[in-house]
């Protein structure tokens, strides 16, 4: 599979991965194109076709991680620009559920970034915990460990959470 | 801080959308590519100084004759356009001289495949066991395993020169070994009467620059690939699928749908089983569903089901046969195809909407 083949069939699949961890897509297009650039650059030494989603999940994962930690601390001082769901939904979505959304999103700003991923990955895009652990780059105690802590806040957020 | 939300927080999650359609993915993938291309030419441009140091004392000391490689430089009336090389992950290089138009087809452990569509490029390959790079030139194949040449099509024949190497050159049923300094023009014969009376009339050759459109659509500019495919008129597009399909991106990336619509069902048509021809058939219907022609866009979206019923494009093409049948008030066939997709993808994005057209 041609490297354009590749870009073309899975860019849907980051962009969206990115933009659930991220709840939000202001920058999914910069984040897309280094996810990209760096799967470029190892285009050659993945063996297996099968593996390329996972692969890009990791570094996709990576890359949001980072943007992650970077926004908490723009949080601390009081400069991250406010949650917008408006962009992340489809058109019709009702105010209500726009709502609850930006609260869940809430919720999830106040766990570690590796939390809200494990938690994203495994019960937003069912992964298996074997993978969420790949692609965290985590053994699958600890995938799991981050898992319960996500659900745990957002438990004590939402009481049927 | 503990309310009661309508749905759990995953499902909520799971409403998320990137946005990212198929328009948007293209456009991100050209920036992508044109931004690569950047990055190779800074590459080359920091490397200059001691590329340059390097090759004089290389070109006395490791290549003792140059006549080849001069001799086709002697004639080429372009420099290399290094903003336009392709680089391979190993370091290999394709760089296309002037407008030359290449094309990498196939980059793998086992294989690199590319196509030189016209005039000439320098290859640079670096050796790696148990791989074979070809590169094809009109009726000629040359295979390499490890060297620097140079490949030029000269009208109906391809003209080879081997800087440092040995490649293998094939044409019809013969092949030719050229050794490092070797230069040889590809069939070694003139062309066949019968051959000559294939090639296009020469006026019309003349009118379609080299390079041209389709050198200006594989850069992103669709709308000057459109105007020039105007401008040059009819035989601007030959009959090959990916230069149909090219031709169709020009056309409804730059505004004119119904304009690609030709391009698309000729490429079908050639394409035959071939996957491009799902591709073709699903781009058919798209732009006519945009187009509002719902009979025609479920019966496009209906050939890539039959096509590649499990191919890649097929959840989505159900789903858009599904949305057009509805559409075009045919019901009774929307319900089939929903279900259909409930079956295929009980897992599927759209199995809560396909489930209750189909019911």
């Amino acid at each position: 599979m041609d490297f354009a083949t590749i870009f073309r069939r899975y860019t849907p699949y980051v962009a969206q991965v990115a933009t659930r961890i991220l709840g939000r897509n202001d920058d999914i297009e910069d984040l897309v194109q280094e996810v990209f650039s760096e799967a470029h650059r190892g285009l050659d030494t993945l063996r297996e076709p099968r593996a390329i989603r996972r692969w890009l999940a990791t570094i996709t994962v990576r890359r949001a991680t980072r943007r992650l930690r970077r926004r908490r601390i723009l949080h601390y001082v009081g400069m991250e620009p406010p949650i917008d769901t408006s962009t992340i939904v489809e058109a019709g979505t009702s105010p209500e559920i726009r709502a609850q959304l930006a609260a869940v999103y809430r919720v999830l700003d106040t766990i570690s970034p590796e939390a809200r991923i494990a938690w994203i990955m495994r019960t937003v895009e069912d992964e298996p915990l074997e993978t969420v652990a790949d692609v965290c780059g985590c053994s699958r105690a600890t995938a799991h460990r981050r898992l319960q802590e996500a659900q745990a806040a957002l438990s004590k957020a939402f009481r049927d959470g | 801080m503990a309310e009661r939300l309508q749905a759990d927080p995953s499902s909520l999650v799971r409403s998320v959308t990137s946005g990212f359609d198929e328009a948007r993915v293209e456009k991100t993938l050209q920036l992508h590519l044109r931004n690569q291309r950047r990055k190779v030419v800074i590459r080359v441009a920091a490397g200059g100084a001691l590329a340059i140091a390097a090759s004089v004392i290389v070109a006395f000391a490791a290549w003792p004759t140059h006549e080849a490689a001069q001799g086709i430089a002697k004639r080429a009336v372009s420099p290399r356009s290094p903003e336009r090389a392709i680089e391979l992950a190993d370091g290999s290089r394709f760089l296309p001289i002037g407008e030359a138009i290449v094309r990498v087809h196939e980059v793998g452990d086992a294989r690199v495949r590319a196509e030189l569509v016209s005039g000439a490029v320098d290859v640079e390959i670096v050796p790696r066991d148990g791989r074979e790079v070809v590169v094809a030139a009109g009726r000629v194949t040359v295979r390499v395993l490890g060297t620097v040449f140079r490949v030029a099509r000269e009208g109906d024949r391809t003209r080879v020169a081997v800087r440092r190497g040995r490649v293998e050159v094939r044409w019809n049923e013969e092949a030719s070994v050229l050794e490092s300094g070797g230069e040889g023009l590809y069939p070694p014969e003139p062309p066949s009467e019968a051959g000559a009376e294939t090639d296009p009339p020469a006026n019309e050759t003349r009118v379609v620059p080299r390079g041209g459109w389709r050198a200006l659509a594989e850069e992103g500019e669709y709308e000057r690939a459109y105007d020039e495919i105007g401008r040059v008129g009819p035989g601007a597009v030959r009959d090959d699928v990916d230069e149909l399909l090219l031709a169709a991106d020009a056309a409804r990336l730059s505004g004119h749908p119904r304009e690609a619509l030709p391009y698309l069902a000729r490429a079908e048509r050639l394409a035959g089983s071939d996957s491009r021809g799902a591709s073709a058939a699903f781009t058919t219907g798209r732009i006519l569903a945009r187009l509002g022609r719902a009979a025609e866009a479920a019966s496009a979206f209906e050939r890539v089901l039959e096509g590649e019923p499990s191919g890649s494009l097929a959840e989505s093409a159900i789903v858009r046969a599904v949305e057009a049948h509805e559409s075009a008030g045919n019901r009774a066939r929307a319900a089939i195809l929903a279900r259909r997709y409930v079956a295929s993808f009980p897992d599927g994005r759209w199995v809560e909407r396909m489930r209750s057209l189909a019911e």
